[in-house]
């Protein structure tokens, strides 16, 4: 017969394997809510997960201070991307932003309203590692047709935390977010013929 | 239970011990109806580890569906208290001993917890990496898995579920090292994982306190060894000698590799009194050394492929833990090392004159080679067990 300290513990690991997903869960809803965000645009790169699922593959199209010139070779030093900060300039969506060296520690660059951590190669790259967006099978083809071949207007929210991170929110569909993009359609995505492939 | 004649055609060793007085046939007939019963267990423990592989995978396949019309919210919660049910359904099962009940429950958190930590990196559109979610599911189950794994239906699940943690961490912390250190890297988790497992099998409170993951962890080990070292020698770098003779650098990570491995190795066997009293233990030491040997040989021999000597050397790897297991009566992996030099000698052919035959001769030619080198193995094979037999 199983010891009553045996018991406890096997209780305690399987609320520590139940809860510690379910913490993970809650701290990452408590960002959403209360770190700040602004819209950028995005355009279509490549989808599905053999573990999450049917996904959008896309880049960030962000809206350079200056404009990148055509030779686009000039790379920071390094064989791979080197760290570096993104200033986010004023505005709510499609902010002015431009790459700079990170300041020390978790301080903001000066003049930005937000200061992205990522890797950058160049004056006009910079990777913040959010690529992907999971969409529900049931919209998953259509959507991809939209996104990768129709040119529909995609944008997702980015939210930032006091450390630089960036993290995925909303995503929109012709300035709608998505569910309510989908409602409106009855919850389908209109002008696609779901055979065409992608 | 009657000793019948069919028994007798079904277990032809017992017949045999019977014949030579070393078993009674009541005790024959014992060993027959224990036999059975395991086998029947087993397809059973088979059964429900099947069906449980199935149901996790349709779990996994119904987050990857990412339905939108139930929030995620909603999929969290009841996902969580799926998981909350079958681990406290597991702990009640051990209390009432049905340890079936309680593995198969056991084995099903801990997929499921895999798959609730999917879920929310789902929901919450994290961008994490899949070595960073198998690295938390390991932590987070660790303590459940100690206390209730107990037979090869966890452990091994487990052992599988640990070794691809460790890959992904370790490729996923390859890259921020410069590149000069990769390969040390690599070499040192190579050299010493399988050490680890091996020393970490051995272990008498580990053995006393978790049998069956003592077991698993050891014989994991003794796989990697031969594998990673036959790996390493099979791929002999071509280019090997060039570079060694431009940098010494990866010849140095080679020696601070191997003196580690043979001092673990060392330290393994000084504690064990060098093995005075345990030559099981010795032989497995020998085992895991020609292991590292072998694994790091390829960095510090200038060999290329066109020399046959890495050829020789892995022939000669697969001679030596054949010796080895049949000294241990392991004589599975005596046939295995026959099999292997099998195949070895006859990549030497086609290495050699592959290329100069007319693709059908070549192919009629190999055929005949590879049969006469199947019945050439199979005989050996045969005269070495009979040899232990006798």
């Amino acid at each position: 017969m199983m010891g009553k300290r045996m018991t406890i513990a096997l209780i305690a690991s399987v609320l520590l394997a139940v809860g510690a997903p379910l913490v993970n869960a809650f701290i990452m809803a408590d960002k959403f809510k209360k770190y700040p965000s602004f819209r950028v645009d995005i355009a279509p790169y490549d989808p599905r997960d053999l573990f999450y699922g049917h996904y959008l593959r896309f880049q960030i199209d962000w809206n350079w201070k200056v404009k990148p010139p055509e030779d686009q070779a000039q790379r920071f030093g390094g064989h791979s991307a080197p760290r570096h900060c993104l200033c986010v300039g004023e505005g709510a969506v499609n902010p002015v932003v431009n790459v700079a060296e990170c300041p020390p520690g978790n301080e903001a660059l000066p003049g930005c309203r937000y200061t992205l951590k990522g890797e950058s190669f160049n004056n006009w790259s910079f990777n913040n590692n959010i690529d992907r967006y999971y969409v529900s099978e049931t919209v998953a083809k259509p959507l991809e047709i939209l996104f990768m071949k129709k040119g529909g207007k995609f944008t997702l929210d980015l939210h930032v935390t006091p450390e630089g991170k960036s993290l995925p929110g909303q995503m929109y569909v012709d300035d709608l977010p998505l569910k309510e993009y989908l409602s409106r359609n009855g919850g389908k995505v209109p002008g696609v013929i779901e055979e065409e492939t992608p | 239970m009657a000793y019948t004649p069919r028994m007798a055609i079904k277990h032809k060793k017992l017949k045999e011990w019977i014949a030579a007085g070393l078993l009674t046939e009541a005790q024959a007939d014992s060993i027959h109806a224990y036999e059975e019963d395991k086998k029947g267990g087993r397809f059973g423990r088979g059964l429900i580890g099947l069906s449980l592989f199935a149901i996790l995978i349709g779990v996994l396949s119904v987050i990857a569906a990412n339905w939108n019309a139930i929030p995620g919210g909603v999929k969290i919660g009841v996902h969580a208290a799926l998981n909350a049910g079958i681990g406290f359904f597991a702990i009640w099962a051990l209390r009432q001993g049905k340890t079936l009940w309680s593995e198969g429950a056991g084995l099903a958190l801990l997929g499921l917890t895999f798959t609730l930590i999917i879920l929310i990196g789902q929901v919450f559109q994290l961008t994490g990496t899949l070595a960073m979610a198998t690295l938390f599911w390991l932590v987070i189950t660790l303590p459940f898995f100690l206390l209730l794994g107990r037979t090869y239906m966890t452990v091994v699940p487990w052992m599988l579920g640990f070794l691809a943690t460790f890959g992904l961490v370790a490729f996923e912390y390859i890259e921020p090292l410069p590149e000069d250190y990769r390969p040390v890297f690599v070499t040192a988790l190579g050299a010493l994982v399988p050490l680890a497992l091996i020393g970490g099998g051995t272990v008498d409170l580990f053995k006393h306190l978790r049998p069956v993951l003592a077991e698993v962890a050891l014989k994991t080990g003794l796989f990697l060894s031969a594998a990673l070292a036959s790996m390493s020698m099979a791929m002999w770098p071509a280019n090997m000698y060039e570079y060694v003779r431009h940098d010494l650098l990866p010849l140095t990570h080679g020696f601070a590799v191997l003196g580690a491995g043979i001092a673990a190795i060392a330290l393994h066997a000084a504690f064990h009194k060098f093995y005075r009293t345990e030559p099981a233990m010795r032989n497995g030491a020998r085992f895991a050394f020609l292991g590292l040997l072998g694994f790091v040989a390829p960095l510090m021999l200038p060999l290329g492929y066109e020399h046959i000597a890495p050829a020789l050397v892995f022939i000669a790897y697969w001679v030596a833990l054949g010796w080895l297991a049949q000294n241990m009566h392991y004589m599975r992996i005596v046939s295995l090392a026959i099999t292997i030099i099998a195949i070895r000698i006859f990549v030497i052919y086609v290495e050699v004159f592959g290329s100069l035959m007319d693709q059908g001769i070549g192919l009629i030619s190999g055929g005949v080679v590879m049969l006469g080198l199947i019945y050439g193995a199979r005989r050996l094979n045969k005269r070495l067990r009979n040899k232990v037999a006798a």
